[in-house]
């Protein structure tokens, strides 16, 4: 069985101490040891059953509940003054075969799997990377739980990609203490997973399109999110530039996403058009009114291979050399 | 003469806090890999903030043809992956009078360490 620690505690705070906000109870459900209970799938429903009793026992003393992950918010947003869940330690997660998808689904089996809510981006990273494949976009760090990311809409984008909820294609909610009360909710529209593989994790499933995109950034109002279903992509590099560039053609670049006449950067230009990177973002400098160039920060795409360079003193000095362009220029 | 006696004790005091100061001093490994297992409640301010840290404070003692000493990392509550993300030692102007005092048999160990996150 899951186990589940109950701590009486006086008050809460974020990571970056922006309370501390009244509680009275603090949980934590960890899964059953995969020694004792080596289907993922059986830990998952486990640990449902788990929440669902915890939700029983905040109903009967009319309190509120609500889960939280990393707490990176910068806000009050992820408290409740009853009782809180810390979900971290529930972080198992699925693959799928074409068998588990919707016969509607337009989507690739091997692109798709679902992270149970307290699987933080790294994790998630590291676990797709398994498969040979990767998030589509994070935000500038990777810490935070799954169901936090989206439910907050963490920063973060790519071009045509969007920010980490873009790529969210099904949710699994437990909006009560009752049976019945589990529910996956996916797009009419787009539909993932067929109803046997929600059979399995005890659900019944909603498709339709208003319903999920409300609850996809709902901040925890639509129920305890239990499971995230993203599509992901197949693992890549990026190479970074940061340019000084006319401040009107920042702007433009920004606003048509054409890149075709960028020639900037001679080694992402292809038969005599720029490339489309993927990730484009443009510095301003509130402090400086008179700028005629900013800043700009692209991202292309590249094939993954095991020996690219190591990121790590180009993170560390980029950091910094973003900084004084911004300040000097 | 008072004055010497003062200009000299400030000197030895100044000569001591120097030798304090860099015989103080923390190593750390991370690995860039995996997970640390999170802080469950979150209430330190430090750099571990986030991170289910175990601190070791303790003296060992080293036989005399003995070169090294193994601690073994053993799966806990605190520690339920049994893994290593991150560790760090620290080395104390104590530390290293306790083990000139003995002639190296008693060792101080102050040791944090996080462990991964277990799956």
């Amino acid at each position: 069985m899951a186990r589940t620690t109950k701590l009486s505690l006086d008050e809460w705070d974020t990571l970056h101490n922006n309370g501390p906000w009244d509680l009275k109870f603090l949980y934590k459900t960890k899964l059953e040891a995969s020694s004792l209970m080596p289907s993922s799938l059986d830990r998952y429903n486990d640990a449902a059953q788990e929440i669902q009793q915890l939700l029983k026992e905040t109903n009967n003393q009319n309190e509120g509940f609500r889960a939280y992950g990393s707490a990176w918010s910068l806000s009050h947003i992820a408290h409740q003054k009853d009782r809180m869940h810390f979900n971290a330690h529930m972080n198992t997660y699925f693959s799928f075969k074409n068998q588990d998808l919707h016969h509607l689904s337009n989507y690739n089996a091997d692109d798709i799997f679902m992270f149970e809510c307290g699987n933080v981006i790294k994790e998630i990273s590291e676990k797709l990377a398994g498969h040979g494949k990767s998030l589509k976009s994070s935000g500038a760090s990777n810490g935070q739980t799954i169901a936090g990311c989206i439910s907050t809409g963490v920063h973060g984008s790519g071009i045509k990609v969007g920010s980490v909820q873009d790529y969210v294609v099904g949710l699994n909610l437990i909006i009560g203490p009752n049976p019945g009360d589990i529910v996956y909710l996916e797009r009419h529209s787009k539909p993932v997973l067929n109803d046997v593989f929600v059979q399995k994790i005890r659900s019944r499933v909603i498709r339709n399109d208003g319903l999920f995109n409300a609850a996809l950034v709902g901040l925890g109002s639509f129920g305890f999110i239990h499971g995230v279903v993203i599509e992901s992509q197949n693992l890549f590099l990026l190479k970074r530039y940061v340019k000084s560039i006319k401040k009107e053609l920042a702007i433009e670049l920004a606003e048509s996403l054409d890149f075709s006449n960028f020639k900037e950067i001679p080694e992402e230009v292809e038969n005599g058009k720029g490339r489309a990177p993927y990730h484009y973002k443009v510095f301003i400098n509130q402090y400086q009114k008179n700028d005629a160039d900013y800043i700009v920060e692209l991202m292309y795409k590249k094939d993954f291979k095991l020996n690219y360079p190591d990121p790590f003193p180009v993170i560390k000095k980029s950091i910094y050399r973003d900084l004084i362009q911004l300040a000097v220029s | 003469m008072k004055t010497k006696v003062y200009v000299y004790l400030v000197m030895v005091f100044i000569f001591l806090g120097m030798l304090l100061l860099n015989s103080c001093y923390s190593v750390r490994f991370r690995s860039v890999e995996g997970t640390p297992e999170p802080a469950f409640p979150m209430v330190r301010d430090d750099y571990y903030r986030t991170m289910q840290v175990i601190e070791l404070d303790t003296v060992i003692t080293i036989g005399a043809l003995d070169k090294d000493f193994t601690y073994l990392i053993k799966k806990s509550d605190l520690c339920p992956s049994g893994k290593l993300h991150t560790i760090e030692y620290r080395n104390t102007l104590g530390a290293v009078l306790l083990s000139g005092i003995t002639f190296g048999r008693k060792r101080k160990v102050k040791i944090k360490y996080v462990c991964m996150k277990s799956n």
